[in-house]
């Protein structure tokens, strides 16, 4: 009796420790009610009584992101270019005449706090449209819901082709997806010494596993006989053995889908266990993250010559992209990499689409933003019928510590480089 | 039947209807998803309680049950088009038999080992959902089918919710006075004497799995079906088992209505924070949670039952006596004699 009390009483603790510190939370919580950090006071200008967000002279816009959890960091990339793009435009006068509010809900990384989210949202707050969310987990479980409860979505990061295959009319997109990920690269290898074998390495997740799919297809497609596919769960830091597994098989180049700290040490084991690709090429995220060639945060040196595809860099020659990466390092003295950018512009075709409305009914504003066609430092953002916005992939390379664009060529900043020289000769 | 019994049931009567009858006042959609979250979470704290509470095992693998339960769903109605209701009563099928492998093997271990087993049978699931991936779709998840097509799904999530809690209260009633219910709690009381007046503890804990499991898994089913979406790392996630056993210990283990009370607490109080501290919600909860297990081990329940039981020279809650230097005895006694 005495024993099983103080286990339990131990388990009780630990429990609310883990929930308290992880941001696993084990609470049932819909949402923060939290508003954006410098302006606001009235982003709570959403009581139950208050049944319209439109009151008072503003306009509350919902946005569902990672605030804590896991994913936490780019959350944080998100709330940042949400901001930028909200000052920018309330400095303008903001939309049809009010100013925008921003109401944030935090899905803690996890999708059915997201789904709790679009609840919370849109029959509590009354939004008109919503951004988000972050992962491509949460967002494809807010896809039905927002459906069903026919609000427009504008998904601003989520890159599994899974979120825009329901066909659903209010989903929209800002950025590529998996499928144009391993498109372009693919493309691009084609036009740059045509490997013929390809493993993939990825980590087990759905963006892990949408991309080795999409590779999977795309490579067959092209002729590039896929020879190897390794998954990984990220927090286990010892890559070697699967690394030697792919060394014996002799790839012409490796196609990685992962995060930052697993592409840090991914690359850095490569070198260790001498692994030479004529190519090192990725699906983004980890290996375009902006901490990534660094030699303190990330892979420094062994992050040279390795290809990724990029949906942004600073140097993109769209106007306003400079601008933003000027601003975002004055006010967070850092470099913004391309997440922060799709919030900022999924906010600018949010508001572009309430103007086209003339309203702030959702289902109006669901037909405009089908007709939308601006200009953004993102590159145009035209959703179509479909609500996918073309956006054109980049394929990027770090060279001297730099990320440069090196596909497609009208874009390019550098030439690529390749083969990439074996480990004994850089 | 005594008088204290009658009014019981009644009470509890009174109070399913009453509850049935709230979504004629409550229409707000938000207000009904948390309410429907209350009452599933109340579903399986009780469901968690027949194993955790009055046989005192403490069973951090509940998961289980509620992942089988989504997933058998979701997997028999999209793949092979089974009726919805038949895809949830697949899932209670399979839970069952899993309830009969995972009891048979982990009820043979004692104390913290019980415990470590059942997470662990509970985490091989996890990565058995995660890595076949032809069959579940792996990490990218499956949108599930809705139970209740139709603008009004919020409120009959809502009612399902209620009347699973209530079936999984009747349970807990039954385990707080039955022959059966006193078998289970001779075994947390002590083991080896029960067995010693011919109690069968690996007979007696597997036939309270049972329906525990069942509970659980039609949990499992309405919560997968009520979110659209699941996916094996956060429908598998420890975070649910704890959250049951939660629930049940806050409100107060082995009591029949602690589940409930702790339920509503739980949910409420973190709903309130997250207005209130915004992003230090979390850490206020944890420390909520700390400051509970410190002054009330024996739940709510047992807080109020200790004070009336003073009075009347009986014992705390079933987890209060050991803290406060107290030993067990049969609290149980004084429900049917008020």
């Amino acid at each position: 009796m005495l024993r099983r009390a103080r286990l339990m009483g131990l388990f009780l603790v630990a429990a609310a420790l883990l929930a308290a510190s992880c941001g696993g939370q084990s609470g049932p919580k819909p949402s923060s009610s939290s508003s954006n950090p410098p302006s606001s006071s009235s982003s709570s200008a959403s009581g139950s009584s208050n049944s319209s967000s439109a009151s008072g002279g503003t306009v509350t816009l919902g946005v569902i992101t990672s605030i804590t959890g896991s994913q936490a960091a780019f959350g944080q990339a998100h709330q940042r270019g949400y901001e930028i793009a909200l000052e920018e435009i309330n400095a303008k006068g903001g939309v049809l005449g009010k100013k925008i509010v921003l109401d944030y809900c935090d899905d803690t990384s996890k999708p059915d706090q997201a789904v709790q989210c679009v609840s919370k949202l849109v029959d509590q707050d009354h939004v008109p449209l919503v951004l988000g969310s972050y992962s491509s987990e949460s967002t494809y479980a807010i896809v039905s819901v927002m459906t069903q409860k026919q609000v427009p979505l504008i998904i601003p990061t989520a890159t599994a082709d899974n979120v825009m295959q329901s066909g659903s009319p209010w989903i929209f997109r800002i950025c590529a997806g998996s499928g144009d990920y391993a498109r372009t690269m693919v493309d691009f290898l084609k036009h740059n010494g045509d490997p013929k074998t390809m493993a993939i390495i990825y980590e087990n997740t759905n963006f892990g596993q949408s991309n080795d799919k999409s590779m999977r297809q795309a490579a067959a497609a092209a002729g590039i006989q896929v020879i190897d596919e390794e998954a990984y769960n990220a927090g286990s830091p010892d890559y070697k053995a699967m690394l030697q597994k792919v060394k014996a098989k002799h790839p012409d180049a490796i196609y990685f889908a992962s995060y930052l700290l697993d592409a840090v040490t991914l690359m850095h084991q490569a070198r260790q266990v001498d692994l030479n690709a004529k190519y090192f090429t990725a699906a983004g995220t980890g290996f375009s993250a902006a901490e990534f060639p660094t030699p303190d945060k990330g892979a420094g040196k062994d992050a040279e010559y390795t290809f990724s595809v990029n949906q942004w860099l600073p140097d993109a020659s769209w106007p306003g992209s400079k601008e933003f990466d000027q601003k975002f390092f004055q006010k967070y003295g850092s470099h913004p990499a391309y997440h922060a950018m799709e919030a900022y512009a999924a906010l600018y075709a949010a508001v572009a689409g309430i103007e086209k409305a003339g309203s702030l009914d959702p289902a109006k504003i669901q037909e405009a933003l089908h007709q939308i066609d601006i200009q953004t430092a993102f590159g145009p953002v035209h959703f179509g019928a479909s609500g996918q916005n073309p956006h054109p992939v980049l394929i990027s390379q770090v060279q001297k510590g730099q990320y440069m664009t090196v596909w497609p060529a009208d874009a390019a900043s550098a030439k690529p480089i390749y083969p990439t020289p074996p480990w004994s000769q850089r | 039947m005594s008088g204290g019994r009658r009014w019981l049931y009644a009470g509890s009567l009174a109070a399913l209807l009453l509850l049935l009858l709230v979504p004629l006042g409550v229409q707000n959609a938000y207000y009904l998803e948390v309410l429907f979250r209350i009452f599933i979470f109340a579903a399986l704290g009780l469901a968690w309680n027949l194993v955790g509470g009055y046989a005192g095992q403490l069973s951090l693998g509940h998961v289980a049950y509620f992942g089988v339960g989504a997933y058998a769903f979701t997997l028999l109605t999209l793949d092979l088009g089974w009726n919805p209701w038949l895809g949830v009563a697949g899932g209670v099928g399979f839970s069952l038999v899993a309830a009969l492998v995972i009891g048979s093997i982990t009820f043979r271990l004692r104390g913290p080992y019980f415990t470590l087993a059942t997470i662990a049978t509970a985490e091989i699931l996890r990565l058995l959902v995660l890595n076949l991936q032809d069959f579940t779709r792996g990490a990218i998840g499956i949108s599930t089918p809705p139970l209740f097509p139709g603008p009004s799904a919020d409120r009959a999530f809502y009612l399902a919710a209620v009347l699973l809690a209530a079936v999984a209260y009747a349970f807990n009633l039954w385990a707080d006075r039955s022959r059966f219910g006193y078998y289970l709690m001779a075994i947390r009381e002590d083991e080896d004497t029960a067995m010693a007046v011919g109690v069968n503890p690996a007979r007696t804990k597997l036939l309270a799995l049972l329906p525990s499991a069942a509970i659980t898994s039609l949990a499992g089913s309405l919560y997968a079906s009520s979110f659209h979406y699941i996916q094996a790392d956060y429908i598998f996630s420890i975070d649910i088992s704890n959250q049951a056993a939660i629930v049940a210990m806050l409100g107060g283990a082995g009591t029949a209505l602690g589940p409930v009370l702790g339920s509503v607490i739980l949910t409420t109080a973190s709903e309130l924070f997250k207005e209130v501290f915004q992003t230090a919600h979390l850490l206020i909860y944890g420390i909520l949670i700390i400051l509970v297990v410190l002054f009330l081990p024996g739940g709510v329940i047992g807080f109020f039952g200790r004070r009336s039981r003073r009075r009347a020279q009986r014992e705390p809650g079933p987890f209060a006596g050991s803290l406060s230097g107290e030993e067990g005895s049969p609290r149980h006694s004084s429900s049917s004699s008020t």
